[in-house]
């Protein structure tokens, strides 16, 4: 049995789907609405995560990072798709350390003051932490 | 049918544009929150920044303000003056600058026993401090070398330059 919907009733059907279609493509098609906003969240995630991987080791520092602990600490917080650089300015020279570079292009950086001592001495210098996708 | 077709397009443009609108609006409170971590990145740096001359001693800038607080030294209650050493203002303004903040302006603010206190800025800090838009707050214990202890109140606010601030608390 076949079921037809004819007049106004029909048409309100018809353009019902017509209208679900339509927002269907909208949506999913190549760079529609999903996946700008899953880009946006992607985004938003590596910003979220590159922040906190900065903070918590600004904090668990308390601001201040050993030059000669710089390699180990550094690697110790870049875990998955983090990296991390640390660049600091001697009498306005700049040095940096570094851990491995991203494998994938960045997709978020987070950037802290921080100092960086050696002997004694305090150097002014930025941390940088990096998130991937 | 136009009745339907316009109702289907009125709740597309709802839904995209409250998509739209959450979206930036969580970017923007991350971005918010973000500043106000540097804030207290910047106060807490700005707490152990040390140089060594004739004034500073090789002390950081809470030892050596904990040291005045105890012998007298600073005697303003309510301070306009933004300068504390040429240095210090020098290497915030760097700092900015070199962490993506170029513009921005900051106040650095302790207050110690009595109300006596001493700022550090780069603008003279005729703006409300309850409205900047990112402030980070601390009290700090200090014990005086005749064993008196005091309390100093730190401050540290962060706002960028194009941002129009209430230049009173009313």
């Amino acid at each position: 049995m076949s079921l037809r919907l004819k007049g106004e009733a029909g048409e309100e059907l018809f353009a019902t789907f017509f209208v679900v279609a339509l927002v269907f493509i909208f949506v999913f098609s190549a760079n529609g609405v999903y996946g700008n906003f899953m880009a946006g969240q992607a985004q938003l995630y590596a910003e979220r995560s590159a922040s906190s991987v900065a903070e918590t080791l600004f904090f668990n520092n308390s601001g201040m990072l050993s030059l000669s602990a710089c390699q180990s600490v550094s690697a110790a917080y870049a875990l998955n798709n983090v990296a991390l650089k640390i660049t600091y300015w001697k009498n306005d020279v700049e040095y940096a350390c570094e851990t491995r570079p991203l494998e994938t292009r960045s997709l978020s950086v987070a950037s802290m003051p921080i100092f960086v001592t050696e002997n004694g001495a305090l150097y002014p210098g930025r941390l940088d932490a990096m998130v991937g996708v | 049918m136009i009745d339907i077709l316009l109702l289907g397009l009125f709740i597309s443009i709802v839904l995209v544009g409250g998509s739209v609108f959450i979206g930036q609006e969580e970017l923007r409170a991350q971005k918010s929150r973000e500043e106000a971590v540097y804030a207290q990145a910047q106060l807490i740096n700005g707490m152990n920044y040390r140089i060594n001359d004739a004034v500073w001693n090789n002390r950081t800038l809470s030892e050596m303000l904990g040291a005045k607080f105890c012998d007298g030294s600073i005697k303003t209650v309510s301070s306009t003056s933004c300068s504390l050493s040429d240095a210090f203002y020098n290497e915030t303004q760097k700092m900015l600058n070199r962490t993506g903040r170029t513009g921005y302006n900051y106040i650095f603010y302790a207050e110690g026993p009595g109300g006596l206190n001493f700022t550090a800025c780069n603008l003279q800090p005729t703006v409300c401090a309850k409205h900047l838009p990112a402030i980070a707050t601390t009290t700090v214990p200090y014990v005086c070398p005749d064993g008196k202890y005091i309390e100093i109140y730190y401050m540290n606010g962060l706002w960028p330059e194009w941002q129009t601030l209430p230049l009173t608390c009313d």
